[in-house]
């Protein structure tokens, strides 16, 4: 097994695109077109508004900009045909989230790009119910009021996953991630998404991916390349205060407790009534497992926690809210898998007397 | 096997130069992928005119995947006028070929290569539906340059001549449902209509001078 590591950079994506129909059949329409672009304005924040473009055209103008110059556009541009190709061809590699067609009769070449990349971005918004645009290959609605296209337009961020192929997620350096079925995950409320992450894998070299995925369940790529492996953390002396727990819990015997006056079993650093702690040098470790080197007389404390912890059997502890869950490597199918046995909060890690002690905490964070 | 000296129209389209006869033709007649460029330009012909000639030969997108009647991919049921019209909007000095030039322009491409035509994909000037188009004929076992230019099985095309002023010519797929005779267009006159009218079977190539003002 090899702990090799990754940085995740989050990027800028281009903005959503609302495709007006400006042909001859459209004519009529432009009225009820312009003021659906002048109410995404209202209904939507600065951040989250949408470009405009025309079918048949390639350019594409953010909102404000469009607004100002609405009726120059409409006057150069209308009688343009219900074409989509020349603006998704004008993507390359850099597709919006979100492509919304509004359109009054079927577009010519819609169907064309349903086996493209660019499928799962499309929708279409018909301005008359009684005519189907879209026969089942895209989401298709009714141009009903103006909330309605602003939902259909606005596809915020719910998650960013990272993870790798064979791949177990075993520290990470931001606290805003957590580890979820073996990959790393965060909200769209983390402050920052890049994050370096190192991965446990079987193999000598192994491949990160990435993903930013939206509330409607499409998803962009994120870059993710090779990072240097930190380093070790310092170990720092337990006080002689906390030798007598470790003493214990080496033992196999609970420890008595000078803060709550209770018993704490091994691996139960906080006090019931979660005000105090057994071991104070490690509170501010915040959570994760910390790894503890005993000598004669004498306990070190690695200076960091991390949100895992590799067993001496090859297997991974993580740390959970509850229990640590376990995961075990399975060579034939090449994934980690995770063992319906809970682990332990007080774990040996090897023969010179290295362990194991899982802090409390809900996640897992820190290195 | 020298390298082609195509040209391009401003759709991207490529033409074949026929010095012997000092112009170049176009390597696929008007393609509905072409065509849609047109559409889509403000000035263009209108959804309407196309859905009408859609009726006499359904469309097929050179992006869709799976089997596909190949011209599906060509524009047919216009008149030499409309092709005119197209012509016009691609710029000045492009129109339908004489019988003559037609002639030297399926000469010309059947002395091509296959890799000659197909090294148009690497080209950065070609369109990517033209691209496409050459992928895709070649992926369904067309294997010969005039093949792979619609020169044999594609249509009939126009072409200019006396009287009356335009004709057809070409190796169209023959239709075993309508079996029709039509000669060799190297030695047969064009195929000309007793009544004019839209048909399925017609479409169109072009033709430009070897040079034209204001290209580099």
């Amino acid at each position: 097994m090899n702990e090799t590591w990754f940085q995740l950079r989050s990027r800028s994506f281009p903005r959503p695109v609302v495709v007006l129909d400006v042909s001859a059949a459209a004519a009529a329409l432009w009225p009820v077109l312009h003021s659906t672009v002048e109410g995404l304005a209202e209904e939507l924040p600065a951040a989250a508004r949408p470009d405009v473009a025309f079918l048949g055209d390639s350019v594409r103008y953010p909102l404000d900009a469009f607004l100002k110059r609405a009726d120059e556009l409409i006057a150069v541009n209308r009688g343009r045909g219900r074409v989509i190709s020349p603006l998704l061809e004008s993507f390359g590699a850099h597709s919006p989230a979100r492509v919304v067609v509004i359109t009054t009769r079927p577009v010519i070449d819609l169907a064309d790009w349903r086996s493209s990349p660019n499928a799962g971005r499309i929708a279409v918004i018909r301005t008359d119910p009684t005519v189907p645009i879209a026969n089942g290959l895209y989401p298709e609605t009714d141009l009903a009021d103006v909330r309605a296209v602003a939902a259909v337009v606005h596809q915020p961020v719910a998650q960013i996953r990272l993870a790798v192929e064979g791949g177990l997620p075993v520290s990470w350096d931001i606290r805003s991630y957590r580890f979820e079925n073996g990959e790393l995950v965060a909200d769209p409320s983390a402050g920052s998404w890049d994050v370096r992450a190192g991965f446990l894998v079987g193999k000598e070299s192994a491949t990160a991916s990435a993903r930013l995925i939206r509330a409607d369940k499409t998803f962009d790529p994120l870059p993710v390349e090779n990072a240097e492996t930190p380093e070790e953390p310092q170990w720092l002396p337990f006080p002689p205060s906390e030798l007598t727990a470790l003493d214990a819990w080496r033992a196999g015997r609970s420890a008595h407790c000078r803060a709550c006056g209770q018993d704490h079993t091994p691996g139960v650093v906080a006090c019931s009534d979660e005000k105090g702690t057994i071991l104070p040098s490690t509170v501010r470790l915040g959570t994760g497992f910390v790894r503890v080197r005993v000598k004669m007389f004498k306990a070190d404390f690695a200076s960091t926690a991390r949100p895992t912890c590799l067993l001496s059997d090859g297997r991974v502890a993580v740390s959970t809210a509850d229990e640590p869950e376990l995961w075990a490597f399975d060579s034939d199918s090449n994934q980690w898998q995770k063992s319906d046995e809970p682990g332990r909060r007080f774990e040996r890690l090897s023969e010179d007397d290295e362990y194991a002690i899982a802090l409390p905490a809900a996640r897992g964070a820190g290195r | 096997m020298t390298p082609t000296d195509w040209l391009f129209d401003r759709t991207g389209f490529p033409y074949l130069p026929v010095p012997a006869a000092r112009i170049a033709v176009a390597l696929f007649p008007i393609t509905k992928a072409q065509t849609e460029l047109w559409l889509a330009d403000a000035t263009g012909p209108g959804d309407e005119w196309y859905e009408e000639l859609l009726r006499f030969g359904p469309r097929v997108g050179w992006r869709t995947i799976g089997k596909f009647v190949p011209t599906q991919l060509v524009l047919t049921g216009l008149n030499p006028e409309e092709a005119g019209m197209f012509a016009a909007w691609l710029g000045t000095g492009y129109r339908l070929p004489t019988t003559a030039e037609w002639r030297a322009g399926d000469r010309a491409v059947s002395k091509l290569l296959v890799p000659q035509l197909l090294a148009l994909a690497n080209d950065s000037r070609t369109h990517p539906a033209a691209a496409g188009i050459l992928k895709k004929l070649s992926d369904s076992g067309r294997r010969t340059a005039p093949s792979l230019g619609f020169w044999e099985g594609g249509v009939l095309e126009w072409v200019v001549r006396p009287t009356p002023p335009h004709g057809g010519l070409g190796r169209p797929t023959p239709d075993p449902a309508a079996p029709r005779l039509i000669g060799d267009p190297q030695s047969f006159d064009p195929v000309t209509l007793i009544r004019p009218g839209r048909l399925a079977a017609f479409g169109a190539r072009l033709a430009r001078p070897l040079e034209l003002e204001g290209e580099p």
